[in-house]
């Protein structure tokens, strides 16, 4: 996407720019990174909240609902600025001056409102127009419904020029309204499609073995014999005699300790289990909790730094200021280092000090934190068990759910079958992101005979007898 | 995107003057009045480099550090659908707009004097609404604005070498040579080593390396040798390129001596500069005086480039001389001149579609008058011939006090008027009292002389005299009717006096209002003044005479004037059009 940026970016020739839109501040950056090495003319590159925040409903809300309304709100999640319904919403807006958000989390305030002003603001629809030539959404199998009827508005009535990319797959933020068809209804919509079948990641096999149960329609029916992917049998239902199960996998050849492992559960309490009981037999394992500010709060990625910041004493105020973007002028740094030191000495935080840490901080970069982020916080610097969580690790062997796993890769990836009904059709994004995080090697612990049977049974649907032709089976 | 106003209040000599803009600005008027002054309210607000100096207390006007400095300039956007300098805009003001008022934008700078700082910190605003401007957020001095907008102030001792020195670095980017380029290089870097080995294997350089490196040694014991070096080779080639000009189908090159056209060379550098640096921002071009040190034939080709090409899209162009107008079209004229005070007056020029034909005609004669305070404008040459020797033995510094005579060669006075009035310059005018048979009615008569002065009132409502009827038809001796020409000139001329008379309440009018309506025409006036001097000089009949071969007996006749007798005809009622012009009072103006 970066690469087809740069090549748009080089045919215009007026003041326009382009714009690459994302899910999350870690993909803007991740953008940003990579296009500071191909790219060196100014782009815009924002999560899709701050888009449609920066670019239309503060500017022009006004203009769209008239003078009673503000750019200036506040957003908030909390549960008192739930509503019903859109005109609970925008009275809401009008009179408290506050954004917040639908109580039925499928559905989008923001982008409803972001629509509708596009709809009314003549100065917004030419602004936009005006400003942009191509907008490039990344990740866009994480959209919602009103995600995706305003990027199709900016397509269709103002005619701005779309690229997207995503994977189906890989949707696995449905829980909050991401909608599981959304490429079908983009082939409704016109677009030029092209799929992109390899998988730079993984190798061969493994993408193979993820295309039979994910894209059938890519699988290869190869004749050569497959080690890449392995089935460790495993009958047990908890985690015993996990380090024995393990050490034959090492002694065997099959998974290397000298590169990277990364075991992915699905629960932070399993995740634990594997650890302790891998490092009681001498293995070297760490746990990266999922914290409770990893769970897609606005500010989740704020917060994280700052509890890097709060729990690592590695990480300084300068990691601090650049990973968060924010200028690094003397003077920032010197104040921001001012209004957060107090969450260094990590010994002695309470709840209370480290909310007006919290409220100075936010204010000071003029933004929002809730109470219900900051309640989030207190719990992930506060509680132990997520201390590992805020290390820099240069250690090779992970423990993690699917969840942190996620747009994260490694040498070799194990993972317990347990987590995945797929034979009923559940669990399947996950499925799909935990075997495709695999570069070199993926095991699974056959814990459960139906998944197994399942493949088994699929591959001979698709053609495929020889199942070691899929993966290897060990004993 | 179409500049249309900009209005400076409390700044430097402007207390708060309003004028409209188009996108090719002239700005004229006397010395030290403040046109460059009026350049720098536009620098200010556009231009980083000078705003970062803020507003000192000299800037505000007269000194009147209690009232804010406003520079407000106003643009039209409504060819955005087209235009990308307006797209461009628009992108970049977000918000700043609301859709109630599309089609207009204004930029300003403010200065609120601060007395901790000593001076006023410049603060930039912007909006569709001028009563409702947005403050814009600024980075130190750095604001959006100065994403948009670049302004190029073209000195007018602007000087090519050093522009060239200062730039050729840009010109001439080593990091852009091409493959073969590369090669090339390479080897005029060999060829300089050889120059360099050839001269210091030259005797007399040997020996003067060997004196002056003893020398030194006397002074200062070190192990060194002083040697002689081409710069070729340390400073690189290019460091030693100037222009030259060379002549198609010539094989020499001549300097580019000459102020003239060093001066064009440097304005062709500047364009390519700001091309290759600014990309897409709008470049407004500020051009103080360019005529100075251009011969008139360069000013005239200096005026093609300005007025027609597209390298200067917006411009504000300072000057005193009028060739360089003479392209102008859709111009808009801003006349900085001081009266109680600075004021300024804008007119948009348009050059009517009638006109088209002979734009640089009416350019060319209107341009010269822009530059005065006061215009006589009369019928033809033979009116300026004679005005200009009265002139000459009564008041011969009538230019000089800002008088100018302009001739329109014809009756259409009402362009010249409309664009002098325009500009707050006052415009007196001096025409015949002609009648004109209507088509096929040789007796019907209409009083077009009369009605010419009366249509040139403003704000009158239009009066449209009825037609007369002069019959100057005889009965014959065979009882025929006849119509005689010698007749029908007598009774015209009677007639003419009659209507003088009768319409002696409007004639007063119009003097007031500077328009001098002649009793018959030019030679009957000039004979109820000096009557006796034309019969002695040209004969029994002088005013037929005069009337028959107009301009050269006119030349003719203005040699046998003399000074008493010029005095004689500015001081006649018939003349007081003259008077007006050479009066030292401010005449009052419509």
């Amino acid at each position: 996407m970066v690469k087809k940026m740069g090549i748009e970016l080089n045919k215009i020739a007026d003041h326009r720019t382009i714009a690459a839109i994302t899910f999350t501040i870690k993909a803007t950056q991740e953008i940003k990174k990579k296009a500071q090495q191909s790219i060196n003319k100014k782009i815009v590159v924002m999560t899709n909240d701050s888009f449609i925040e920066k670019e239309i409903t503060r500017p022009f809300i006004r203009d769209a609902f008239g003078p009673q309304y503000s750019g200036e709100y506040a957003v908030e999640y909390g549960n008192e600025y739930k509503f019903n319904t859109s005109n609970d919403g925008l009275e809401q807006l009008k009179t408290k001056n506050i954004l917040g958000s639908f109580r039925n989390n499928k559905q989008n305030f923001k982008f409803k409102v972001a629509l509708a002003i596009l709809q009314r603001s003549v100065a917004a629809k030419e602004y936009l127009v005006s400003k942009y030539k191509v907008l490039f959404i990344d990740e866009y199998q994480d959209s919602d419904q009103d995600m995706h009827n305003f990027f199709m508005f900016l397509k269709n009535v103002l005619c701005i020029k779309i690229f997207i990319v995503g994977d189906g797959k890989q949707a696995i933020y449905i829980w909050r309204g991401a909608m599981s068809n959304i490429f079908e209804l983009l082939v409704k919509e016109k677009f030029n499609n092209y799929e992109l079948v390899t998988n730079f990641r993984c190798h061969k096999a493994i993408e193979n073995y993820a295309n039979l149960l994910h894209n059938t329609s890519y699988f290869d029916n190869q004749s050569e014999l497959v080690d890449t992917v392995v089935f460790k049998k495993y009958p047990y239902n908890n985690f015993e005699n996990l380090p024995v199960s393990f050490s034959q996998l090492v002694s065997n050849n099959i998974i290397d300790v000298n590169k990277e492992i990364t075991i992915i559960s699905n629960f932070n309490d399993d995740a634990k289990a594997i650890t302790t009981s891998l490092n009681e037999k001498g293995y070297d394992f760490v746990f990266i909790p999922r914290t409770p500010i990893d769970e897609g709060l606005p500010n989740g990625y704020l917060l994280k730094e700052l509890a890097m910041f709060s729990k690592n004493t590695d990480y300084t105020i300068y990691d601090f200021i650049e990973n968060i973007g924010n200028d690094e002028r003397t003077q920032t740094r010197i104040e921001i280092n001012q209004i957060i030191s107090g969450l260094k000495k990590s010994k002695n935080l309470v709840e209370e000090k480290i909310k007006v840490i919290i409220s100075n901080l936010s204010s000071y970069l003029g933004m929002k934190i809730s109470i219900e982020e900051i309640a989030k916080f207190c719990e992930s610097v506060c509680d132990p068990q997520y201390e590992m969580a805020f290390h820099l690790s240069d250690k090779k062997h992970k423990v993690m759910t699917v969840f942190a796993a996620k747009g994260l890769e490694f040498d070799q990836v194990i993972s317990f079958s347990r987590y995945y009904s797929i034979h009923v059709n559940d669990n399947m994004q996950n499925h799909y992101v935990c075997v495709t995080r695999a570069k070199e090697k993926f095991v699974m612990f056959i814990d459960n005979d139906r998944y197994s049977e399942h493949v088994i049974r699929t591959a001979l649907i698709n053609g495929l007898n020889e199942p070691n032709k899929l993966f290897k089976k060990i004993e | 995107m179409k500049l249309t106003s900009l209005k400076i209040e409390n700044f430097r000599n402007f207390e708060n003057i309003n004028v409209d803009l188009t996108n090719q600005n002239v700005i004229f008027g006397m010395n030290d009045v403040g046109k460059t002054n009026f350049m720098f309210a536009l620098r200010f607000l556009l231009d980083k480099e000078v705003r970062k100096n803020g507003f000192k207390t000299s800037d505000y006007y007269k000194n009147n550090i209690d009232k804010t400095i406003k520079i407000t300039l106003g643009v039209d956007l409504s060819d955005r659908e087209t235009n990308n300098d307006s797209k461009h805009i628009i992108s970049k003001v977000g918000g700043a707009r609301s859709s109630d008022k599309l089609d207009e934008f204004y930029f300003r700078v403010e200065g609120t004097f601060e007395k901790s700082e000593a001076m006023g910190i410049p603060k930039i605003y912007w909006g569709n609404k001028f009563e409702e401007l947005i403050e814009v957020n600024q980075n130190g001095i750095f604001s959006s604005l100065d994403n948009l907008f670049k302004v190029v102030y073209v000195d007018p001792t602007i000087d090519l070498e050093k522009t060239f020195l200062k730039n050729r670095n840009k010109l001439f980017d080593q990091a852009k040579l091409d493959e073969s380029d590369i090669n090339i290089s390479d080897e005029i870097k060999q060829l300089a080593d050889t120059l360099n080995n050839k001269i210091s294997s030259m005797n007399i350089i040997q020996s003067f390396q060997a004196n002056i490196t003893d020398e030194y040694k006397k002074l200062k014991n070190e192990n060194i040798k002083i040697e002689m070096k081409s710069e070729l080779s340390i400073n690189g080639y290019f460091g030693n390129l100037i222009p030259y000009i060379k002549r198609d189908n010539d094989d020499h090159i001549y300097p580019t001596s000459g102020d003239g056209r060093k001066k064009i060379l440097a304005y062709s550098l500047l364009n390519h500069l700001i091309q290759l640096q600014e990309g897409n921002k709008i470049i407004i071009y500020l051009i103080e005086e360019p005529e100075n040190s251009l011969h008139r034939s360069m000013q005239i080709a200096l005026s093609k480039q300005l007025f027609n090409s597209k390298v200067y899209n917006y411009f504000f162009l300072s000057t005193h001389s009028s060739e360089l107008l003479y392209e102008m079209d859709h111009a808009s004229l801003i006349r900085v001149y001081s009266q109680s005070g600075t004021a300024c007056e804008s007119y948009i020029y348009t050059v009517d579609t009638e006109y088209r034909d002979v734009k640089k005609e009416l350019n060319r004669s209107l341009a010269t008058a822009l530059f005065a305070n006061k215009v006589l404008l009369v019928e033809g040459p033979s009116e300026k011939v004679l005005f200009e020797k009265i002139l000459e033995e009564v008041n011969p510094m009538y230019e000089l006090d800002g008088g100018f005579l302009l001739d329109v060669n014809g009756i259409k006075f009402e362009p010249y008027a409309k664009v002098l009035r325009g500009l707050n310059i006052s415009v007196i005018v001096k025409t015949d009292n002609d009648l004109k048979s209507k088509k096929n009615q040789p007796t019907k008569f209409d009083l077009i002389g009369l009605q010419r002065c009366l249509n040139l009132l403003e704000d009158y409502e239009e009066i449209s005299l009825p037609a007369i009827e002069i019959d100057y038809s005889k009965i014959d001796s065979e009882g025929k009717k006849v119509y005689s020409e010698k007749e029908k000139l007598k009774m015209v001329i009677e007639k003419k006096k009659d209507i003088f008379q009768q319409y002696e309440n409007q004639i007063r009018l119009l003097k007031e209002k500077n328009i001098y309506l002649s009793k018959i025409d030019l030679e009957h006036d000039l004979y109820e003044a000096i009557g006796p001097t034309m019969q002695n000089a040209l004969g029994s009949n002088p005013i037929k005479y005069l009337q028959d071969h107009k301009l050269i007996n006119m030349i003719e006749f203005t040699k046998y004037l003399s000074q008493t007798d010029c005095s004689t005809i500015i001081n006649h009622p018939l003349f007081e059009a003259l008077r007006k012009l050479v009066s030292s009072n401010e005449i009052e103006i419509s």
